[in-house]
C-alpha cells in the first residue's frame, strides 16, 4: 500500500476543531501530545518534531474562534432582592408600631434596621457569588446602612406614620429597581466597547429613579392620604435616597452608601431636637427633608459614574 | 551562598515543585543558606511549605482578591499607562514581541516608587488601555471580537498574574532578593517574575527548574477554562511571552526530562545553558518487590480518565485472556472523570473479562501495587512526568508502556514500548513478558538499576551544588550598579564571613548595615 500523498490531511481532519480554535501553534502541539501522538510518530508526517507539525497545522487551518460561545447567562431574579429590601425596611417599623415613636421604639427600630441590613447583606446575590470571603468592613457598612435606614423610618413614623409605611414599602421597590439595574448592566456586558457600554447604560439610572418616584408616590396615595406638601416631599426624597443607596451598594461601594444614609439619619435626628427644630421652623417631616436632601444629591453624584462602569456589575 | 527559592505554592496541577522536592534540596545542601519565597492562593489555606529550616519564608498571595492600596497619583498615571500599553502591545501585536521584557521591568520600577501597581491594574484606566490596544487594527486577536466582559476578565487575570511585580521583595533589605547570590525558580510561570526583576535590578542570576512545564500546563488547562476565546488568546500569549523571557534570561535551565527540554528549546531556551536533572525520588532506597503472585497478573496504575486510556488496557487484556485463561488484571487508581469507573466496568463486562479484572482503587502504597503484579503496564496517551514510570521500575517488575512523552527516555532498553492506541501490540508485549520469566526478571532488574541511577536524590543535590557554584563563579560580584564593569571574583571570601558575624550588631545599630554594599562600591 502506498502512503497517502498528504499524510497531514487525516491528522488535520481528526483535530480540526482544536486547530481552528488554537491561539498558538504550541497549543496544537500540546493537544497533539495529549491525543497520543507517539514520540517518534512525527516522521510519518514528514516533520522532525511535533512543533513543526503543529506549525503546519496552524498555518493550514484558518482561525475560527467558536462563534456560538456566549457569556454566561445572567441568572439573577429581581424578586428576591425586592422581598429582602421590603423585609429589611418593614422590620424597623414594627417596634415603632408597637411601642410608639418614643426613645424605646426608636432604639429598637435602629436595632431592627441594623439586623435587617446585615441579613440583606448576608443573603444578597452579590455576597453569595463574587466575593465569598466577607470583609469585616463590608459587614460594618451593612450594619450602619441598616441602622441609618431604621432611624430614618422611625423618625418619619413619629411625624407621619402613613408616609413611613409608604417609604418602607418603597424600600421593596428600591431593591427591585436596583436589582433590575444590575441585571440590565450585566446584560450589556456583551457590548463591544466600554464607550458603547456607557452610552447604553446612560438612561438606566434616571429611569430607575423615575420608577422609584412613581412607585413611592403611588404607595403614598394609598397609605398617606393626609400628608401635606412637606410630607410628600420628604417621602419622595427618602424613597430616592433608599434607591440610590441600594444602587451604590450593589455597585460595590458599601461604605459610601452607609455613610450617606447614616449622615442623613444623624442630621434628621439632630433636627428633631427642640432647638434646631424651632430654628428651622418647618412642619414635622421638614427636618427630615432638610437632612436628606444633601446626602441624596451626593449619592446621586456617586451613583451616576458608577452605573457607567462595567466593573460595578460583576 | 544565599539562595532564594521561588515557588508557586499552589496545589494546582501546574505545580510540580512543591515542598517535597525543595525540602530535599535544602536538606541536601546544608552549606547554603536558603530563603523561601512562595506565591500562594489567597482564598485557600496554604499547604505547609515542607521545607525544613529555611532562613526566612516570604509569602505573597497570588490569586484571589486584590490587596488594598491606592492607585498612582495623577501625574504618575501616564507612566503606568504607557508601560501597560507596551505590555499589551507585545502580547497582541505580531511585530512588537520585543517590548514585553522592558514593559515588565518598567512596571516593576514604577511600582517600587509608589506601590500603586495592583490598584492601577484593576482600575478603569488600565481597562481602557487594554481595550484600545486589544481592538486596534492589526492585533492578533482580530479573529475573536473582545467584548466588555472579556476586557474585565482579562484585566483581572493579568492583574493577578502580575502581582509578583508588586511584592515587597526587591532591594537589599532583610526580605530583599538583592541580598541573595542567586535565585532558584522552581516551577516557572509567575514565580519567575521576581527572579526576572531581581536579575534586571540587581544582576542576580537565576536557575529555572521545571517538573512539568508551566506553559504546557497552561495550554492544556485553558482549553477547558470558562473564558471566551479572546481572553484565552491574550492570557496564553502572556504566558508564552513570560516563559520565553524567562528562558532567555535564565542562567541555567534544568528541565525534568529531555522531553521537556524540547519544549524549552522551542520557547527560546539555549541548549548550551540547559541541563536535564531528573526529579529525584526517595523511593530509590526501597527494597525490590518480593515474589511474583501465583497467577500471571498485570498491574495498571494511574488516574481513571480518558487521557490515561484504561480502555486500551482492557481491550489488550481481552486478547491476553484469550491466550492465557488464568491471567488477571488489577487496575489501581481513582476516577478523576465522573462516571469513568462505571464506564470501564461496562467495557470489561462487554469484553467478558469482568471476572478477571479488579478495580482496586487507590493503593495504600505504590510499592504494594507493583508487588501485586507480574508486570506493570502503562497505557497513557501522554506521559508528561516520569514519576510513576520510575516508581514502577524501582519495584523491579518488568514494565510495558506506550511510547509517548517521556516513556522512551525513562525506560530505555529496560522495558517494552508499544505504540499508543494499539491493543494488539500491547497484548503481544504483555504475553511475551508473561510467558518468559527469565526475560521478565532480567528486564525488571535492569529497570530497577536504571531508575536507581537516574532518579536518586543524591545526583539531584550534586547537580545543583555544581550548578550553583558554576553560576556564582561566572557572575560578577557586585553587579547591582548599572554601568559598572563586570568583575568576576571581585568579592573576597571573607566578605560573607564578616557579614555573618556582624549580624547581631546590625540588628542593634544598623550602622554596619551598609558595610557590605559600601565595600562593594569601593571595589
Amino acid at each position: 500500500m502506498t502512503p497517502p500523498a498528504d499524510p497531514v490531511r487525516e491528522l488535520l481532519d481528526a483535530n480540526r476543531e482544536v486547530c481552528e480554535q488554537a491561539t498558538d501553534p504550541l497549543e496544537i502541539a500540546a493537544a497533539l501530545e495529549d491525543s497520543g501522538l507517539p514520540t517518534a510518530g512525527t516522521g510519518r508526517y514528514r516533520h522532525a518534531d511535533i512543533f513543526g507539525l503543529a506549525e503546519e497545522l496552524y498555518a493550514r487551518v484558518p482561525r475560527r474562534p467558536p462563534v456560538e460561545e456566549s457569556p454566561p447567562p445572567v441568572r439573577e431574579r429581581a424578586l428576591a432582592p425586592a422581598a429582602l429590601g421590603l423585609a429589611a425596611h418593614l422590620l424597623p417599623l414594627a417596634p415603632v408600631a408597637l411601642l410608639g415613636a418614643g426613645a424605646a421604639g426608636g432604639a429598637l427600630a435602629v436595632l431592627c434596621g441594623a439586623l435587617g441590613g446585615a441579613a440583606a447583606e448576608h443573603w444578597s446575590p452579590r455576597a453569595a457569588g463574587a466575593e465569598p470571603a466577607g470583609r469585616p468592613g463590608r459587614a460594618w457598612a451593612a450594619l450602619g446602612h441598616g441602622a441609618g435606614t431604621g432611624l430614618l423610618l422611625a423618625l418619619l413614623a413619629g411625624s407621619a406614620p402613613g408616609a413611613a409605611l409608604a417609604v418602607a414599602l418603597g424600600g421593596g421597590t428600591a431593591g427591585w429597581c436596583a436589582a433590575r439595574l444590575r441585571r440590565v448592566g450585566r446584560r450589556q456586558l456583551t457590548a463591544a466597547t466600554l464607550g458603547e457600554f456607557r452610552s447604553r447604560l446612560r438612561p438606566a439610572l434616571p429611569l430607575a429613579v423615575l420608577a422609584q418616584l412613581t412607585a413611592t408616590a403611588a404607595l403614598a396615595v394609598l397609605t398617606a392620604r393626609g400628608a401635606g406638601a412637606t410630607g410628600w416631599a420628604a417621602l419622595l426624597v427618602l424613597g430616592t435616597l433608599l434607591l440610590l443607596a441600594a444602587v451604590v451598594r450593589g455597585g460595590g461601594r458599601q461604605g459610601t452608601a452607609a455613610t450617606a444614609v447614616l449622615t442623613a439619619a444623624a442630621g434628621a435626628a439632630a433636627l428633631t431636637l427642640p432647638a434646631p427644630a424651632h430654628w428651622l421652623g418647618a412642619p414635622p417631616p421638614g427636618g427630615l427633608l432638610a437632612a436628606c436632601l444633601g446626602p441624596t444629591a451626593l449619592l446621586a453624584a456617586a451613583a451616576w459614574p458608577l452605573t457607567g462602569r462595567p466593573g460595578a456589575y460583576r | 551562598m544565599r539562595i532564594a527559592l521561588l515557588t508557586e505554592g499552589t496545589l494546582s496541577n501546574a505545580q510540580r515543585g512543591d515542598g517535597g522536592w525543595c525540602g530535599r534540596l535544602v536538606e541536601g545542601l546544608p552549606e547554603h543558606e536558603f530563603r523561601l519565597y512562595r506565591l500562594l492562593p489567597a482564598d485557600r489555606p496554604a499547604a505547609p511549605a515542607g521545607v525544613p529550616g529555611p532562613h526566612g519564608v516570604h509569602e505573597l498571595a497570588l490569586w484571589g482578591r486584590r490587596p488594598g492600596g491606592r492607585g498612582p497619583a495623577l501625574h504618575r498615571r501616564r507612566g503606568y499607562q504607557r508601560a501597560y500599553e507596551e505590555l499589551i502591545r507585545s502580547l497582541v501585536m505580531p511585530g512588537e514581541r520585543g517590548l514585553f521584557g522592558p514593559a515588565l521591568y518598567r512596571l516593576a520600577a514604577l511600582n517600587r516608587e509608589d506601590d500603586a501597581l495592583p490598584a492601577f491594574l484593576a482600575s478603569g484606566h488600565a481597562q481602557r488601555v487594554l481595550e484600545r490596544i486589544w481592538r486596534s487594527p492589526g492585533a492578533d486577536t482580530a479573529a475573536g471580537e473582545p467584548l466588555v466582559c472579556d476586557v474585565l476578565v482579562a484585566a483581572d487575570l493579568l492583574e493577578q498574574s502580575l502581582r509578583p511585580l508588586s511584592a515587597p521583595w526587591y532591594g537589599t533589605g532583610a526580605a530583599g532578593l538583592g541580598g541573595t547570590d542567586l535565585c532558584h525558580v522552581v516551577g516557572g510561570g509567575p514565580a519567575a517574575l521576581p527572579a526576572l526583576v531581581a536579575r534586571e535590578l540587581h544582576g542576580i542570576p537565576f536557575v529555572v527548574t521545571e517538573h512539568g512545564l508551566h506553559l504546557r500546563e497552561q495550554y492544556r488547562g485553558y482549553r477547558s477554562a470558562p473564558y471566551r476565546w479572546p481572553v484565552r488568546a491574550l492570557l496564553l500569549a502572556f504566558f508564552r511571552q513570560l516563559t520565553e523571557e524567562t528562558y532567555r534570561q535564565a542562567a541555567v535551565l534544568t528541565p525534568g526530562s529531555a522531553y521537556d527540554q524540547q519544549w524549552q528549546q522551542r520557547c527560546g531556551g539555549d541548549p548550551a545553558r540547559t541541563r536535564v536533572v531528573y526529579e529525584g525520588t526517595p523511593a530509590t532506597g526501597r527494597a525490590a518487590a518480593g515474589a511474583e503472585p501465583d497467577a500471571p497478573t498485570l498491574v495498571w496504575a494511574g488516574a481513571l480518565e480518558p487521557g490515561r486510556d484504561p480502555e486500551l488496557m482492557l481491550h489488550a487484556f481481552a486478547h491476553v485472556r484469550a491466550e492465557l485463561p488464568d491471567a488477571r488484571l488489577r487496575m489501581y487508581g481513582e476516577e478523576s472523570a465522573r462516571g469513568y469507573l462505571a464506564h470501564c466496568g461496562a467495557i470489561a463486562e462487554r469484553l467478558g473479562i469482568a471476572d478477571a479484572v479488579e478495580f482496586a482503587g487507590r493503593p495504600a502504597a505504590l510499592a504494594d501495587a507493583w508487588e501485586s503484579g507480574t508486570a506493570a503496564v502503562f497505557t497513557a496517551l501522554a506521559q508528561r512526568s516520569p514519576r510513576l514510570l520510575a516508581d514502577a521500575m524501582l519495584s523491579g517488575r518488568a514494565v510495558v508502556a506506550t511510547e509517548v512523552g517521556v516513556a522512551r527516555e525513562v525506560l530505555g532498553p529496560t522495558g517494552l514500548l508499544v505504540p499508543p492506541r494499539s491493543p494488539r501490540a500491547l497484548a503481544a508485549a504483555c504475553l511475551a513478558l508473561l510467558g518468559d520469566a527469565e526475560r521478565r526478571s532480567r528486564l525488571g532488574l535492569a529497570g530497577r538499576l536504571r531508575a536507581q541511577e537516574r532518579f536518586a536524590v543524591e545526583p539531584v543535590v550534586g547537580a545543583f551544588r555544581e550548578v550553583y557554584l558554576e553560576l556564582v563563579s561566572r557572575y560578577p560580584a557586585f553587579p547591582a550598579r548599572p554601568g559598572a564593569e563586570a568583575r568576576p571574583f571581585a568579592r573576597p571570601a571573607e566578605y560573607w564571613v564578616a557579614g555573618a558575624t556582624a549580624a547581631p550588631e546590625r540588628a542593634a545599630g544598623g550602622g554596619r548595615l551598609a558595610a557590605g554594599p559600601a565595600l562593594a562600591e569601593a571595589l
